[in-house]
């Protein structure tokens, strides 16, 4: 008895020790990183005739019949990156210019397909950490070449011009023998042969597509990051930053001015009618600029509410915004006044698209939405998990 | 649940993530330096928590001679014997897990870094648009200086270091198991109950070596964190309670052949109320005492300094 207490004791030293260290386990198990569940991508839909096209998370570039939603060829799966550890996830809205449509994986390929069948793929893989690399935005066609905005590593960026048809690089700002510029999770805008594009680094750039050179003598430097695409309108770049401002940039010169705050940051892109701006924040808010007047001439709602990260539309009259709380709200785009609203899915961050008389929405949810805006009736849903 | 969440996002997460954007802002923008500095921060805050856990174990190295007794007076009855040690405990004010209280402590703190640099440093666009929502509005500097520069020291402070994969990020996570290590060690109270002593053995090899399993899938400025972290406790352990468990026991004894150490009856001053000094446990015999783990380094040159007048008050 006297030998059995101790020995008893003893043992159960490792069954306690053991349990302590199952409970460390399992505290310290949340906090182990795994990157393989760590995207939630939000392709906005392109149209293109008769056809959708829209990216999911999972790196899969689907066409839809517009009509119905109606999924007729096989998605077309993005390939994985040459040093594999990135996503193929798809943020930026496919692009469609010359019977092929583009996209940009997260992993940092990009793709072109023919848009009639997804067939014929050409990619091109961008450089850079294969850890950190990745393409964000959309890729842009102009011309016969196509522009495409990426993240090379933690902190760094490049902008990348390829030839349209075969996808073999034209150039890259800066050169491979200049040291980057910001990361870039952004598309460009591209006119006159000039892309105009922001980075994390608080600058916006324009640079030259034939050359790829800076046709500024620096970047805009802004007080803030910048995701948004510019926006060009009387002869100016207009986008908000993280610093919750927004700004409106020469388009000659590269100069700044400072329009207005907002209580939050600038992440969608602004949309215009000519006469004013409608800028998105994430305080749940849409700013809309009088250029004319040169002020805000309204924001809606008057509280903050949920974040907006997806860029809005303008149908007839009318914007149309969606935000984190996976309502599409109609506002009138003279008074700012709300119209109507309906629920299209749990999460919206991808751009609201339209072809004048239906708008497209693709929620986190992997729903798309197509809702007529006469008679502000759903004509369909389809959620791309089943038509896969 | 969403309560819980929402009470540690705004207790936890929501001030880790701004005391660290805020300290990157302040320190030329660097976010290594910007860690070390708020671990340096924490530490501080946490000091006379960890002092008073650090008081209570030698306080407990100090029963041991009495629990020991205890065993051997009830070694045929554990019950009576579980109870007994249990009165002694209360009697004395001692909680017999108090040696883990700093690793407790710095659990939450731990885990609630591991989000705040989670929010700082974002893989994914949607990682970074939902860092908007964890700053405070009344830090609008805050927004100017994000996303942050991931790099420290040529390391990826986002990545983990099987990720990272270069020998810095591994010797970091070497690091931050020794560290473990040597703090557990430090802190440890030598148990004479099997069941604790066993307990003990296997914790000490363990945690460490499943920390540093851990330690390779977080991200390196969590890893950084928790070496900063270790190696400060290791330096205010050392100034509190001497090497501990460290200390070889030859060592102990050594001072105590020559009448110096802090074995002798009533050596320690009674207004010293450090805890441990064989007061709270009444005189035992010298024998005894010598188990009491030593390694006082503080109390050593005290019971050198004045040794008569302790003498007299204790009697």
């Amino acid at each position: 008895m006297n030998r059995t207490v101790p020995r008893l004791a003893a043992k159960r030293g490792p069954l306690i020790a053991l349990t302590l260290a199952l409970a460390l386990a399992l505290a310290l198990s949340g906090c182990a990183q795994n990157r393989s569940a760590a995207t939630q991508s939000w392709s906005g839909v392109a149209i293109d005739g008769g056809n959708l096209y829209v990216g999911t998370n999972e790196g899969q570039l689907m066409q839809l019949s517009a009509e119905g939603g109606i999924a007729r060829i096989a998605p077309y799966s993005v390939p994985e990156a040459a040093e594999s550890g990135g996503f193929t996830a798809l943020y930026g809205t496919p692009t469609v210019g010359n019977g092929r449509v583009f996209a940009g994986a997260y992993n940092g390929v990009v793709v072109s397909l023919e848009a009639e069948n997804l067939t014929n793929p050409r990619t091109f893989e961008i450089d850079g950490n294969p850890l950190a690399k990745g393409i964000a935005g959309a890729v842009v066609p102009a011309s016969d070449a196509v522009v495409v905005a990426a993240a090379e590593d933690a902190n760094e960026g490049r902008l990348y011009v390829l030839e349209q048809d075969s996808l073999i690089e034209r150039c890259r700002y800066p050169a491979r023998n200049e040291p980057p510029v910001g990361q870039m999770w952004t598309a460009p805008v591209v006119q006159g042969g000039v892309a105009y594009f922001g980075d994390l680094g608080q600058r916006v750039h324009a640079v030259d597509l034939l050359t790829c050179r800076p046709v500024w003598e620096q970047p805009a430097q802004l007080g803030g990051a910048v995701v948004a695409t510019p926006l060009i309108e009387r002869g100016n770049l207009y986008v908000g930053a993280f610093d919750q401002s927004f700004y409106e940039i020469d388009l000659d010169t590269g100069a700044t001015a400072r329009l207005f705050e907002a209580e939050n940051w600038f992440w969608a892109s602004a949309v215009s009618d000519g006469a004013r701006i409608y800028a998105p924040n994430l305080d749940g808010r849409i700013y809309a600029y009088d250029l004319s007047a040169e002020r805000v001439a309204w924001t809606y709602p008057s509280e903050p509410d949920d974040p907006i990260l997806s860029t809005p539309a303008l149908v007839g009259g009318q914007l149309v915004y969606a935000s984190d709380s996976g309502v599409m709200t109609v506002l009138s785009a003279t008074s700012g006044a709300r119209q109507w609203d309906r629920r299209v899915g749990d999460t919206v961050r991808a751009p609201v698209t339209t072809d004048g008389t239906r708008v497209y929405v693709h929620a986190l949810d992997e729903s798309v939405s197509a809702v007529d805006m006469e008679t502000k009736q759903l004509v369909w849903e389809r959620n791309l998990k089943d038509v896969r | 649940m969403e309560l819980l969440g929402l009470l540690w996002d705004e207790i936890i997460t929501k001030p880790m993530t701004n005391s660290l954007l805020a300290l990157y802002a302040v320190l030329g923008a660097n976010l290594g330096v910007a860690i070390i500095a708020f671990t340096v921060i924490v530490r501080l805050l946490t000091y006379p928590l960890v002092v008073r856990q650090l008081r209570q174990m030698k306080r407990l190295q100090g029963l041991q001679p009495r629990i020991r007794e205890i065993n051997d007076k009830y070694k045929n009855n554990p019950q009576l014997r579980g109870q007994e040690t249990m009165k002694l405990y209360r009697e004395m004010g001692v909680n017999p897990v108090g040696c883990l209280g700093p690793l407790v402590i710095q659990m939450p703190i731990f885990i609630g870094l591991f989000w705040a640099i989670n929010n700082v440093l974002p893989f994914t666009p949607e990682n970074l648009a939902g860092l908007s929502s964890k700053l405070y509005g009344w830090l609008p500097f805050l927004d100017a200086i994000v996303p942050v520069n991931r790099n420290f020291l040529g390391l990826d402070l986002a990545l983990d270091p099987m990720r990272e994969g270069s020998i810095p990020a591994f010797i970091l996570v070497g690091l931050s198991g020794i560290g473990m290590y040597v703090q557990q060690k430090m802190s440890q109270v030598p148990s004479t109950d099997p069941t604790q002593a066993s307990t003990q053995r296997m914790m000490l090899f363990m945690f460490p070596v499943m920390f540093g399993m851990f330690s390779l899938f977080f991200p390196l400025g969590l890893v950084i964190y928790w070496v900063a972290s270790t190696l400060i406790g290791i330096v205010m352990q050392y100034f509190i309670s001497g090497w501990g468990g460290l200390r070889p026991q030859e060592e102990v004894a050594a001072p105590r052949a020559s009448g110096l150490g802090p074995t002798l009856p009533g050596a320690a001053p009674p207004d010293d109320k450090e805890p441990g000094d064989g007061r709270d446990a009444g005189p035992e015999p010298r024998s005894q005492r010598e188990d009491s783990g030593g390694g006082d380094r503080a109390r050593n040159a005290r019971t050198r300094r004045r040794p008569r007048r302790n003498r007299g008050r204790r009697s």
